[in-house]
């Protein structure tokens, strides 16, 4: 029965009896009040963590799903090609099948997929492609009995270094490797396109980015410290070789919970792939006996195949017996602070429990005047810390967040605290337990297999799904020395070798000594003519990118032998070879071998998604149209992501403005996001003068300038009054207005559109009878709110066109008195409209950075990079008047036009990449 | 009997005290007591209208000492509601009014289309300052996406019945960049500099020059930071103090300056002082720096009241005003020329005759400036078949 069906008068009799217990209450003797009012924070807590808490880890986990992210568009996922165990034929043919059918390349799926996830769809693909690779093994494995070691580096490419986390084991390894053997005899395996490896990491070792079948004989062992965080793709050849092959394995957290970890397809088959690649190793080091047991299950190897080699190591640092006999000795000062600190290890991960953690803290200490506990291991998610501790019945500022720490602060703070909380849900290794009691601080913590098996069981371990369990522990060992020394006594009898010592052993035992001789890594020529596989859009895609691509090609194909790679929308004659794309991310070994030499076409737009792909598994001469590609990550991998890719590789951690200002307003954009562009390619070419200082400096990467071809040369050796009359008759102009235009798609943000409405208001205002026109497309948002501002500020002659047909769009070139092109910022690439309005002898005002990128002649006018309307308006206005006679233009033209043919800048190009 | 109505949604919106802020305090202050007006400020879904001395006292807290953690915007909201002003509602509002007065800068379009529609329906006058965001953009950074309502009220101060102007140069650049038609009113009227009482100058043993205002590059901080440097390198001693913020347009000048001091000359930048610290620090240096490109120019009267006399080189219409009453005009187009100029300023004759000449007395008054813009109001009256 519910309250609301008793009778009213029941009602508030109980209200009394309830309002009269708890006025009792306060008569209670101290701890009974403390006990009580311990027991409603509980109350309160355990249900707050139901709610900030994925049911999974409570135990609560729903059905093992998979789905697309956001599936418009997308196929059925492929769950046969998702299992994590090796793939069965059947499943291998269905998979290769759903790779085939499902391209997802037309333009607009191509825009589809930048989702701000990476592209889960390709990402899909791309793993599933590596599983069926790992799986299509050769007869017998490829010979490697050469004397050198291959190291994957890539988990040393991060901003920390190999001083925290997965790098610091990755480090100790390295060291080990260099115990070993000399740097003439490593190999690093890198990623170019993170950050660079410092020099004291990488001494001076090679560094490669792939292993070629071909190279695969002069190693005898690969080291992976990090197998399941970076794809197996460039390693497959080696993964297939009777090479030895070690990996330290760090957990198998993600196969605990799926519904959390690899509930999307990309992430279960880019671990799956990871498992995959796993199986194909011949030793283990496992960072923990939990992890080592696992191994097993999780590998599923096949009964015939017996216990995989496998060894517990651990970093010398991270517990070295001199510091655990110093800290027995020291024994735990029992802390003297008034009010009892609290330090939560843990991290930016709903896996680490921090709300748990927090829920018990709050709850043990529910009796204490106020608290001090310090959340260390979520730099920069103080607001998030701060909503935590409230819910979890704390007043504000008890819980606060410690920023990024050195190593001897943190120690220090551990010094200070009477406990230590690390409330983890699951663990493969943990460190924080093992930091905690090294500083001398006991440690409450999740009774998990991992703490089991660094301390042992007792009062201080808890359920971390219980609040109350966690309470009970706290409460229990908050700064007790003895359990500090009991935890520190189990922790010293851990049983595990240096891993530095035991990758140095492996080296010793199972390198080789053969000198391999490799031939050459670009196989020579013996053609005639350069084959050239030339990554681009192409006409008709809409992008000013594809008409020039197109135009360079066909003269490219002249001079070369050339095949054009295009995405599924464009057309390329029949009379030049051109293949899908896909066919060199399907087999880039293969592909790699038919050319000489790649030429990617790179820009910020969704038409270079897979183009820019193929960086990652070819080597390429990088051309880039567009000087940032900030925009383009920004929808491919979101906020994070984009800003990951602007600090690499500099010295600023942050970005400053945010983010959000810097897109919004181009002149403040710190940083182009080349990084990955530039340093995977083998050559960058840029058509900007102006941005390409800036580019090296943020990349280390000196870009090669090409200057900008004309892309639309007009039909007509000369431009007449007459053919601009006939063009200004198709388009029904009236003659008795200025027909001003500005070309390209239309953009506020970066292209001014609204002070070109503006500079033509001004003009109006000024008595000159103007008509405007967009010749571009525009978002429906921005082409409605562009009309209503022309037509509030008296520009009554205005029109956005749309995207036109070619013909149209070069009778609008030639129809107009006077072109205006302008950019917000000097760095925002240059401008194919510019260089056809030059082309077209059609006189000009246009952004001072934007002429110099496209060398404009004369009867083009510079602007100052900062303008207003009114002073494009001034500057219109003059030009019109001083721009010089018909013949004068026709001369300068032509002069222009011959020196920026596309046959010159394909001549230019094959000089450039045959160098 | 024309009665005004004076615009301060803007002021309501960005309240932070500028010279501009000081225009509509004594706009406010100075009103003609002959001159009917009320000080209009979007309110509770309609508008409050605040007889001017009420406005006045709204006006005026800018200048007034705020607690660290007060938002200026909140108090400002917070003793309008206090006032308790007379409220009506959007379509009554022109029939309150006869004549609409746009007394400060704005971008906003809630203001400016407004005073669209109070076009159509009254005799319109705008305050002119200057049109430097339209004629030279660079000093300026507009977020992209508001060069429109920018451009707007230049157009609208091309085309309104009425400008009453602070300065020949504003008339000037209003006339010839924004072409407004000959035809229609504008006059001059200078702001004061009478808020402030006169002093007498205490200028230390050792000479001291104070430039004030933001380092934004049309006001020229470079060239004066690097003249300064120049001069001390060839052996002059001096000391330079900055009052002003950094500037938000060019983080090269904020480099510049900061790089200066960093290698140990004599230079002190203060940010963010307060009313009385910035009157301190003019009364107690020798010159007053006003260099550039100014609408105005309040400060050069502000020097001269607190007995301290400027060289101002550029577009300075407050220190053309005051040529010869403590202003004096330095032709400086490079470094070395202001390095020259500040060593000869010093010079024991030069100091003594600006001295003798300077005349706070002379700067001009609000009360006058306030009468020329209320009379505005009556000379559009007029000029209604313009409309």
């Amino acid at each position: 029965m519910r309250v609301e069906d008793l009778p009213p008068g029941l009602v508030r009799k109980l209200k009394g009896v309830r309002y009269r217990l708890r006025q009792f209450s306060h008569r209670l003797p101290a701890p009974v009040q403390a006990a009580l009012v311990r027991r409603r924070h509980l109350k309160h807590v355990t249900i707050n963590q139901g709610h900030l808490t994925d049911r999974a880890y409570l135990g609560n986990a729903p059905d093992d799903e998979v789905q697309w992210l956001h599936s418009q568009g997308l196929p059925d996922v492929p769950t046969f090609g998702l299992g994590f165990a090796r793939l069965r034929p059947d499943a291998l043919r269905a998979t290769a099948e759903w790779i085939d059918e499902n391209l997802l390349d037309g333009d607009e799926m191509l825009d589809r997929r930048l989702d701000n996830h990476g592209d889960e769809f390709g990402r899909t693909r791309a793993a599933l492609r590596t599983r069926l690779r790992l799986h299509s093994r050769p007869d017998s494995p490829h010979w490697a009995g050469g004397d050198k070691v291959l190291f994957d580096a890539r988990s040393l490419q991060s901003p920390a270094f190999g001083t925290r986390g997965i790098g610091r084991f990755a480090a100790a390894a390295l060291q080990g490797v260099r115990a070993a053997v000399d740097d003439a005899d490593l190999v690093l395996l890198i990623d170019s396109g993170l950050e660079q490896i410092p020099r004291e990491l990488a001494g001076d070792s090679t560094q490669i980015t792939r292993v070629f079948e071909r190279d695969v004989a002069q190693y005898s062992v690969l080291i992976q410290p990090s197998p399941m965080t970076a794809s197996a793709d460039p390693l497959i050849h080696i993964l297939q070789s009777n090479a030895h092959k070690v990996a330290i394995v760090f957990d198998f957290i993600p196969m605990h919970y799926p519904s959390i970890y690899l509930r999307y397809p990309a992430a279960r088959a880019e671990y799956a792939q990871g498992l995959d690649a796993l199986r194909l190793y011949n030793e283990f080091i496992c960072i923990s006996d939990v992890t080592r047991k696992e191994l097993s299950t999780f590998l599923a190897l096949p009964k015939t195949h017996g216990e995989p080699r496998s060894i517990v190591a651990w970093p010398r640092d991270v517990l070295r017996k001199s510091e655990v006999q110093r800290a027995l000795r020291r024994g735990r000062r029992v802390s003297e602070r008034e009010i009892p600190r609290i330090v939560v290890m843990t991290g930016d991960e709903p896996r680490k429990n921090t709300f748990g953690a927090l829920a018990a803290i709050g709850a043990a200490t529910s009796d204490a005047q106020t608290r001090d506990v310090v959340i260390l291991g979520m730099a920069g998610h103080g607001v998030r810390v701060h909503h935590w501790s409230i819910a979890a019945a704390m007043r504000p500022g008890e819980a606060r967040t410690a920023e990024r720490l050195s190593d001897e602060d943190m120690e220090e703070l551990l010094e200070s605290a009477a406990l230590v909380v690390v409330a983890s849900f699951d663990e493969g290794l943990s460190l924080p337990v093992i930091e905690a009691l090294r500083s001398g601080a006991p440690v409450v913590a999740s009774d998990i297999p991992a703490h089991r098996e660094l301390i042992r069981s007792g009062s201080f371990l808890a359920d971390p799904k219980s609040p109350r369990a966690l309470t009970r522990a706290i409460r229990k060992n908050l700064n007790r020395a003895a359990t500090q020394r009991r935890q520190l006594r189990q922790v010293a009898r851990h049983r595990h070798a240096p891993l530095e010592g035991a990758v140095a052993k492996i080296i010793q035992r199972e390198r080789k000594s053969a000198k391999v001789a490799l031939p050459t890594s670009t196989p020579a020529r013996s053609r005639s003519r350069l084959s050239i596989g030339f990554v681009t859009p192409w006409v008709p895609q809409r992008t000013g990118v594809a008409d020039f691509s197109a135009a360079v090609g066909m003269e490219l194909a002249e001079l070369a032998d050339l095949t054009v790679y295009t995405t599924s929308d464009a057309r390329v004659p029949e009379h030049i070879r051109h293949r899908n794309v896909d066919e060199i991310l399907a087999r880039p070994d293969e592909v790699a071998a038919e050319h000489d030499v790649f030429i990617t076409v790179v820009g910020n737009s969704h038409f270079h998604l897979p183009l820019i792909e193929i960086q990652q598994h070819l080597e390429t001469v990088a051309v880039a149209h567009d000087t940032r590609m900030v925009e383009y990550y920004m929808a491919l991998r979101d906020k994070g992501g984009v800003q990951q890719v602007m600090l690499r590789g500099q010295r600023a951690r942050d970005l400053e403005p945010s983010l959000d200002e810097q897109i919004d307003d181009m002149r403040l954009l710190q940083n182009a996001g080349f990084w990955e562009v530039a340093r995977r390619a083998s050559m960058l070419i840029l058509h900007s003068p102006t941005a390409a200082p800036r580019i090296a400096v943020e990349t280390g990467v000196t870009p090669v300038v090409l200057p900008f071809a004309n892309q639309r040369i007009p039909d007509q050796d000369r431009m007449t009054t007459a053919l601009r009359g006939e063009a200004r008759e198709r388009l029904a102009f009236d003659q008795s207005l200025i027909h001003l235009a500005t070309f390209g798609f239309v953009d506020v943000r970066t292209k001014m559109s609204d002070v070109v409405i503006e500079a033509a208001a001004w003009l109006c205002q000024w008595g000159h009878r103007v008509a405007l026109h967009m010749v571009g497309s525009a978002s429906s948002l921005q082409a409605q709110e562009l009309q209503e501002r022309a037509i509030a500020a008296g520009v009554t002659n205005f029109e956005i066109t749309g995207y036109l047909p070619e013909e149209e769009f070069r009778d609008y070139l030639l129809a107009i008195d006077m072109g205006v092109q302008l950019r917000i910022s000097p760095l925002l690439g240059v401008s194919g409209p510019l260089s056809d309005l030059a082309a077209f002898g059609t006189p000009a005002v246009a952004s001072a950075g934007l002429c110099v990128d496209v060398d404009t002649p004369e009867y083009v006018a510079e602007l100052d990079e900062s303008v207003s309307p009114v002073t494009v308006a001034e500057a219109i206005e003059a030009h019109l008047t001083s721009v010089g006679t018909a013949e004068d233009r026709e001369s300068a033209r032509r002069a222009y036009l011959a020196e920026r043919t596309p046959r010159i800048y394909a001549e230019q190009l094959m000089k450039v990449i045959t160098q | 009997m024309t009665v005004t109505g004076v615009d301060i949604e803007q002021f309501m919106i960005d309240p932070y005290a500028t010279g501009i802020q000081r225009v509509l305090q004594y706009l406010a202050k100075c009103w003609p007591k002959d001159t009917d007006a009320v000080f209009i400020a979007p309110f509770e879904d309609g508008y409050g209208l605040l007889a001017p001395d009420q406005a006045a006292k709204l006006l005026s807290l800018p200048f007034h000492h705020l607690e660290p953690n007060q938002d200026l915007r909140d108090v400002v909201s917070a003793f309008l509601a206090e006032l308790d002003p007379q409220r009506v509602d959007e379509g009554a509002l022109s029939s309150e009014v006869s004549h609409w007065l746009l007394p400060e800068v704005s971008y906003l379009p809630s203001v400016l289309t407004r005073f669209a529609g109070m076009a159509d329906k009254m005799p319109t006058t705008m305050i002119g300052y200057d049109t430097l965001p339209m004629t030279e953009p660079g000093n300026y950074r507009f977020v992209p996406g508001n060069a429109a309502w920018v451009s707007e009220y230049f157009r609208r101060l091309a085309t309104s019945n009425n400008v009453v102007c602070i300065s020949d140069y504003a008339k000037d650049s209003i006339m010839q960049r924004l072409r407004r038609d000959p035809a229609l009113p504008i006059t001059v009227a200078y702001p004061g500099g009478d808020h402030l009482p006169v002093r007498t100058g205490e200028p230390p043993a050792r000479p001291r020059f104070a430039r004030l205002g933001t380092m934004e590059a049309r006001k020229w901080p470079l060239q004066i930071v690097n003249g300064f440097v120049a001069a001390l390198d060839s052996g002059f001693e001096a000391d330079l103090l900055l009052l002003g913020n950094k500037s938000a347009s060019d983080e090269r000048i904020n480099a510049r300056i900061h790089d200066v001091i960093d290698q140990g000359y004599p230079v002190r930048w203060i940010q963010g002082a307060g009313d009385a610290e910035v009157h301190d620090e003019i009364n107690t240096s020798t010159y007053v720096l006003s260099f550039g490109v100014e609408g105005y120019g309040i400060p050069v009267l502000e020097s001269i009241r607190m007995g301290t006399p400027v060289l101002y080189a550029g577009t300075q219409p407050a220190g053309e005003v005051m040529e010869g009453k403590g202003a004096k005009f330095v032709a400086v187009d490079d470094e070395a020329q202001v390095a020259s100029v500040l060593k000869d300023a010093v010079n024991a004759d030069s100091l003594r005759e600006i001295r003798f000449a300077l005349n706070p007395n002379e700067v001009p008054s609000w009360g006058e400036f306030a009468e020329a813009v209320a009379q505005a109001g009556g000379s559009v009256r007029d000029a209604k078949a313009l409309i």
